[in-house]
């Protein structure tokens, strides 16, 4: 069911659009040019010990990453009143509902990862594949964040519709608390220990670092994983709690 | 094998009572901490057992909490208290359109609903023909769902549940929308159905429907079970206190106990029959008139007899001074008229008896009484009556 809930989603998406699924291809690379343009061009941004096309690769490597983060919870907060009819005829869980919006933010923004890192490959030529495995586990660390709080959240907007703007204002603030545009060494001594209390710190530089960095640590970033991991725990706590309460508010 | 496919046990279910921004924000905060908010009980208390191969027929009135019991029955909606064991594959054919997507086609709106009951793309395909064929919508077929039109929806709905072929069906008054060739065609379905052993769990206002594909039903009144049995018996009660309510509502059409200074109709028999739930009556049966009036000075008062057509439209008209019918005698204020039509030879629909008391003179028309009945048949021919008429 969850299967055929993914496959919807991604078809709803692209259906309409002329160019179908060629945009899962187009826009990220077309994302990409504006970032290089603004960022590297215009802003002139550096990380310390890269040139303005590796700037273009540390963005590239963080933002498609927190991409799929943040789309998995702004589209998953709206599935269940978006499927509010779907919900009240078929007997789909709502779990499953949130859920697929979930996956297809991650197999898009995926694809589009999985585009661009070989184009700024090609690019700039220094992307380090040694350590790739280890970015796999910051990506699952990544989906089970964004399903643990895109489940609450969709909870959330069942009961109260101004869950959408505060979480759209709380992940474009955590945005930009999070080292993506960025490198965290240029925060002050303050903020940079602060960012140990932001899961998505270590998610984001899990699945950066490994590529961008040769002599990368090889040190996963244990804590956001466990943290993940026991936010996944109380949205599964939660949905069980609203069980039979969610589409009678619907 | 004879296990039940679905047992209710104590089934209820309470909603939220009121939905207001701030009411909504107050619930959310007690089902976080597990305390009771506002709730009010749609269904308390509901038990039954869907054995392989019976039928149950769901009846009640408006907001009786029909639809919520089949979604708790599927298992859209979560009991409050109790529980349903389900067993076997379920068809579901809830409300118009369930699950399908307005801006798809129906073309894929049918690879959807068929994933939706499991099936894999190569079973879609396999069955697709069946499908198209069943629903007979020809070229909507490639039309968005939203061009559709309810019937269209439910054709398409009512196809796919046929390909599925569940081990127990479960249906929500959809075989209202049709329009009759189709409602024929799903009824002769679910009879074949029901004879190859298929169960039925029926949701319907029609009790021509509920007597004609069930043999038991359930009448669920405010939320509870009233009556849970034989269909006849429980559609029967059903009907007998909806006259009973109708009477109480309009004050009773007539009234038996009547001794005042007009001639008045105290009591009307449709073969015998008091009740003023429309007879019915096969093509060209008989239908036998029972009719006693009030006389406030003892003489034998006239009836006049019209036969109408549900739109109003006069079939056809007659007094008993006309026809020369005498009544009997009841006592010194009551006279009986009988009249028996023996062939009503009126083509299939709903008419209604207009009857009036008059006075011995039939001048004065004094009240008008109406008493309904349905005459059931294949006929392909329209009209009213079927004049007798040769071809050559």
């Amino acid at each position: 069911m969850l299967g055929f809930l993914i496959r919807q989603d991604l078809r709803q998406r692209f259906s309409g659009n002329v160019l179908g699924t060629a945009w899962a291809v187009l826009a990220p690379l077309l994302q990409l040019a504006v970032f290089a343009l603004v960022f590297a061009q215009i802003f002139k941004a550096r990380v310390p010990g890269l040139d303005e096309r590796g700037y273009v690769m540390f963005l590239a490597l963080g933002m498609w990453p927190w991409s799929a983060f943040a789309e998995g919870i702004s589209r998953g907060m709206t599935a269940l009143t978006d499927h509010a009819g779907l919900l009240n005829k078929v007997a789909v869980s709502a779990w499953d509902v949130v859920a697929a919006r979930v996956f297809a933010a991650f197999i898009v923004q995926g694809i589009g990862f999985l585009v661009v890192v070989p184009v700024l490959w090609f690019w700039q030529g220094t992307l380090s594949l040694a350590h790739w495995p280890l970015t796999l586990l910051s990506w699952a660390g990544l989906l089970a964040l964004s399903l643990a709080i895109a489940q609450i959240v969709a909870i959330c907007h069942v009961f109260a519709r101004d869950t959408q703007p505060i979480i759209a204002y709380l992940l474009t603030a955590w945005m930009f608390l999070t080292p993506i545009l960025y490198d965290p060494r240029i925060l002050p001594e303050w903020l940079g220990s602060a960012m140990g209390f932001n899961p998505m710190a270590g998610l984001i530089a899990g699945v950066r670092d490994p590529l961008l960095w040769k002599n990368a640590a090889a040190a996963l970033p244990w804590t956001s994983l466990l943290v993940a991991l026991a936010a996944l725990g109380l949205s599964a706590w939660m949905a069980r709690r609203f069980r039979g309460h969610v589409r009678e508010f619907l | 094998m004879n296990e039940p496919l679905l047992v209710a046990k104590q089934l209820g279910k309470r909603y939220p009572r009121s939905a207001d921004a701030r009411a909504r924000l107050a619930a959310f905060a007690r089902i976080l901490v597990g305390a009771p908010y506002p709730q009010w009980e749609v269904l308390k208390d509901i038990s039954f057992t869907v054995a392989p191969g019976q039928s149950l027929g769901i009846i009640g009135e408006n907001g009786a909490g029909k639809s919520t019991l089949l979604k708790l029955v599927c298992g859209v909606l979560e009991p409050s208290s109790g529980s349903v064991e389900r067993r076997g594959r379920i068809g579901a054919l809830l409300e118009l359109g369930a699950g399908f997507d307005p801006e798809r086609t129906g073309r894929e709106n049918i690879a959807i609903s068929a994933s939706l009951q499991g099936w894999s793309a190569a079973q879609v395909t396999e069955r697709f023909d069946d499908i198209a064929a069943f629903a007979d919508i020809g070229r909507y077929l490639d039309e968005p769902v939203k061009h559709y039109s309810s019937g269209m929806v439910v054709r398409l709905g009512f196809a796919i549940i046929a390909a599925v072929k569940p081990d127990l069906l479960i249906t929500d008054e959809v075989l209202a929308v049709g329009d009759e060739s189709f409602q024929k065609k799903c009824i002769r379905w679910i009879e074949d159905y029901l004879e190859g052993g298929g169960t039925l769990l029926l949701v319907s206002h029609s009790m021509y429907h509920v007597q004609k594909l069930c043999k038991q039903a359930l009448w669920l009144r405010d939320g509870r079970v009233q009556a849970y049995g034989d269909v006849f018996d429980v559609t029967q009660d059903y009907l007998n206190f909806h006259e009973r309510k109708s009477r109480s509502e309009s004050g009773g059409d007539v009234d038996p106990h009547y001794a005042g200074d007009h001639y008045r109709i105290v009591a009307v028999r449709l073969d015998g029959d008091d009740s003023t739930v429309p007879k019915s009556v096969p093509q060209g049966g008989g239908l036998g008139l029972e009719v006693d009036v009030y006389s406030p000075d003892g003489r034998a008062p006239s009836l006049g007899l019209g036969v109408l057509r549900e739109d109003g439209a006069a079939v056809f008209g007659s007094t008993s001074e006309i026809d020369g019918g005498k009544p009997v005698a009841l006592d010194a204020h009551h006279f009986r008229f009988t009249v028996r039509f023996d062939e009503l030879d009126l083509l299939p629909g709903g008419y209604f008896f207009r009857l009036h008391a008059l006075d011995p003179e039939c001048v004065r028309l004094f009240d008008a009484v109406e008493r309904g009945f349905t005459i059931r048949g294949q006929a392909r021919d329209w009209g009213l009556v079927r004049l007798p008429h040769r071809w050559s």
